[in-house]
């Protein structure tokens, strides 16, 4: 009996492992793959503190004040032979300012105490579709393939919420994907008043502001990798931020206690090129309404945002965008992004808007292990608000010996030892000048690293 | 001038840095890796006299895990694939059993390796193929290579690696390490092309034991990304070997029948021990040589259990 017993636990894994090689044709679920991303260091200047200033406009290249982390797991669930499989996906990410040694002190938005999050989490499965074999379906928590300008640290194309989507569908010459996430987003703000009295007959009266969150269904359409002149591809984007309101919200707009909010469509065309061992990327992008404003912002020009924090209602923006990686020679490569916006009536007082940024970083590879790079960079930003034009200018200037472990010339980590001297000549639009003791340029000397794996 | 020193400590790392970064401090790895030096090294293994004609005539030092340079100084013979350089080892009692890792860092060139596992009378039990490696991208302090684990049977004793010398000439291409922080961050990579990595006669090898890695360098390690089948310019070769040729100067390999015996009987013998994930292992093995009835021997050999 004992010995039966045995047996038959033995047969048990045999079995199991005969239905996975040779009946199913599957492999079961793989090693977890582990990615990851930090960046850190320390970063000191004249004016004792740690300023950075517009690196969304003048490159962030020895010009930033945080850090960055990010984890991300991910794990093939299940193969089948037959092209079928099963993936999941989750990140988590966070950053770490650089101005002390808080570990655990978390909070919910980027500040001084750093915040987390888990940015994606999400199941993809290919091949289940039998009309379109080739699509990968996915839900969950997502940024779908966001474009990033590197260099200036923003992201051209954004698209992140909690949804679902098809990707990967061959369509023509091209390949096609569809989303949809929800991108809630606030009202803008209306006050009320409370009087209270206290025993003493006295009065208070308070002052409290509100605001309504709106259901925002935000559709991403993409129709990637169509071929266009010589080696050149090209890809299209529409995205579309659809407002769900309730009664309350629509009362309140009608009332004129809230700003109306209206859905809004952002197409974008992107131009790739290969230039020999780096790339050339441009971008167009036109818009209304409330994505007009995130092409024309002071800093950080990502296309997401939704909040109702203003009128958009008359709002229209353009934006071009050249960005790339070129090798001048065997051992030198350049770096650099371009960036024209203008816009008007974004709002009911920003009448016009133009800014212009160029960003430049050439590099002299020495070896597979030093370089030595030289980021400049310039912007000009004009406002006409209420009449009266308000200009932001600004220059940057980069020096940092680079050191890279490993043997290849892209390994990481890389360790970047730089000075930067930044002024700014004009600061109309933020109001004040950047830096401490009210001074308008520093000098900074900073150490960063950058790994990923 | 607030922080001084500061400014001090920092002007003068950057100095010291800038001065020393001029003198690359290169060791005779970082040559082989950051430079492309395929043309010189062709050149040099044309006019490199052969060590051996027969494989008995080759000397065979005690097999040490780590990197192994393949340059001038290496001995040269002929095989079926052509001349090449390489580098031979005597398997020790030691290594019975054990599962080896060997990999081709991939620099500026890549040494398109090939692997030949001998029995104690120096006859051919196995003959790995190119096309048995796979291609690991980029990841955290490691260079991408060519990789293929291997798990060693008893009557194995001696090992060759040596160069395809038919790929000479052509070219593997590798993802662009930016792909991998596309990996990292979720962020779409800048469209930068694929890295065009030539073969070269000369490189840098590395043989572990498998089971000697840590779990957290494992973790850390990327999957093989790319099968260099696929990705090579030119074509692979197959992963059968080939028939003898009558020059007494050149190595005959007729390991294939007798490789894919040698996997038959592993697959059986793993089974009827139990060990199922080892049986496994060598079905995929054998599948990637092109043995493709390993997984028919592996049901087979459970049922008659």
């Amino acid at each position: 009996m004992t010995k039966n017993t045995t047996r038959n636990y033995q047969r048990t894994p045999l079995a199991l492992a005969i239905a996975l090689a040779a009946t199913l044709g599957a492999t079961a679920a793989q090693a977890v793959d582990f990615h990851g991303y930090v960046r850190s260091g320390i970063m000191e200047s004249n004016n004792g503190g740690q300023n950075a200033y517009l690196a969304g406009k003048l490159g962030r290249f020895g010009n930033e004040t945080g850090g960055w982390w990010s984890m991300v797991f991910s794990q093939d669930l299940l193969k089948t032979d037959d092209g079928k499989s099963f993936g999941v996906w989750a990140q988590l990410e966070g950053d770490t300012p650089l101005t002390g040694n808080d570990d655990w002190t978390y909070g919910d938005t980027y500040g001084p105490n750093g915040h987390m999050g888990m940015t994606a989490y999400y199941v993809t499965a290919k091949g289940y579709i039998a009309a379109m074999p080739e699509a990968t379906v996915w839900a969950g928590k997502r940024a779908f393939e966001t474009h990033e300008i590197q260099q200036l640290d923003w992201k051209a194309v954004h698209s992140a919420g909690n949804g679902a989507g098809i990707e990967g569908i061959n369509a023509g010459p091209g390949k096609l994907a569809f989303s949809v996430k929800r991108t809630d987003t606030n009202s803008s703000t209306w006050y009320t008043t409370s009087t209270t009295t206290d025993s003493s007959g006295d009065t208070t009266t308070t002052s409290t502001a509100n605001t309504s969150k709106y259901n925002v269904d935000f559709f991403d359409i993409r129709y990637a990798k169509l071929p266009f002149i010589s080696d050149a591809t090209v890809e299209l984007i529409g995205q579309y931020g659809m407002v769900d309101k309730n009664d309350e919200q629509e009362d309140l707009e009608a009332a004129g206690t809230i700003v109306k909010a209206e859905n809004a469509f952002i197409p974008t065309m992107i131009i790739t090129k290969p230039v020999g061992k780096g790339y050339n990327e441009t971008y167009f992008q036109y818009t209304t309404k409330r994505f007009a404003n995130n092409l024309v912002a002071l800093g950080y020009n990502d296309t997401l945002s939704t909040s109702f924090d203003n009128d958009y209602s008359d709002a229209k923006a353009f934006r071009f965008i050249n960005t790339g990686e070129t090798y001048l020679t065997d051992d030198v490569v350049m770096q650099h992004s371009i960036t024209y916006a203008t816009g008007t009536d974004i709002t009911p007082t920003l009448e016009k808007a133009n800014a212009f940024s160029v960003v430049a970083r050439p590099a002299y590879i020495w070896n597979a292990n030093h370089k030595t790079a030289l980021e400049m960079g310039w912007f000009k930003q004009t406002n006409t608000v209420s009449g009266e034009d308000k200009v932001e200018e600004g220059e940057k200037v980069t020096l940092a010996q680079v050191i890279t472990a490993g043997p290849g010339i892209f390994a990481r980590p890389e360790l970047r030892f730089y000075t930067t001297y930044i002024k700014a000549n004009e600061h109309e639009i933020s109001g004040s000048a950047p830096f401490n003791d009210g001074k308008d340029d520093q000098l900074s000397f900073g150490v960063q690293v950058e790994a990923w794996w | 001038m607030k922080l001084s020193w500061f400014f001090n400590i920092t002007a003068l790392s950057i100095t010291t840095v800038l001065a020393g970064c001029a003198s690359s401090g290169s060791n005779q790895e970082n040559q082989l890796l950051n430079n492309d030096l395929s043309t010189s090294a062709t050149q040099a293994l044309a006019t490199q006299s052969l060590c051996c004609n027969d494989l008995a005539q080759v000397t065979y030092p005690a097999l040490e895990t780590g990197k192994k340079l393949i340059n001038g100084t290496s001995p040269a013979m002929q095989f079926e694939s052509g001349k090449s350089y390489f580098y031979a080892a005597k398997i020790d009692d030691q290594y019975l059993g054990k599962q080896l890792s060997i990999h081709s860092s991939i620099g500026k060139t890549v040494f398109p390796l090939q692997v030949l596992l001998l029995k104690a009378d120096h006859q051919v039990s196995r003959s790995l193929p190119l096309s048995a490696f796979s291609t690991t991208g980029y990841s955290l302090m490691s260079s991408p290579a060519l990789k293929a684990d291997i798990q060693l049977f008893p009557e194995e004793k001696f090992m060759i690696i040596y160069a395809d010398n038919r790929m000479m000439g052509k070219s593997i291409k590798i993802p662009h390490p930016e792909k991998l922080k596309e990996k990292a961050t979720g962020i779409v990579a800048p469209p930068y092309p694929d890295l065009d990595i030539p073969f070269s006669p000369w490189g840098v090898v590395e043989i572990q034991t498998a089971g000697n890695n840590s779990a957290l360098s494992k973790l850390l390690s990327s999957e093989p990304v790319l099968s260099s089948q696929n990705t090579t310019t030119g074509s692979a070769p197959a992963a059968t070997a080939v028939a003898p040729k009558s020059s007494t100067s050149t190595v005959a390999v007729t390991a294939s029948s007798q490789t894919q015996q040698y996997y038959q009987q592993a697959i059986q013998q793993a089974v009827k021990n139990n060990q199922i994930e080892q049986a496994m292992q060598l079905v995929a093995e054998a599948e990637k040589l092109g043995f493709n009835d390993a997984r028919t021997v592996f049901v087979e050999a459970v049922k008659q259990k």
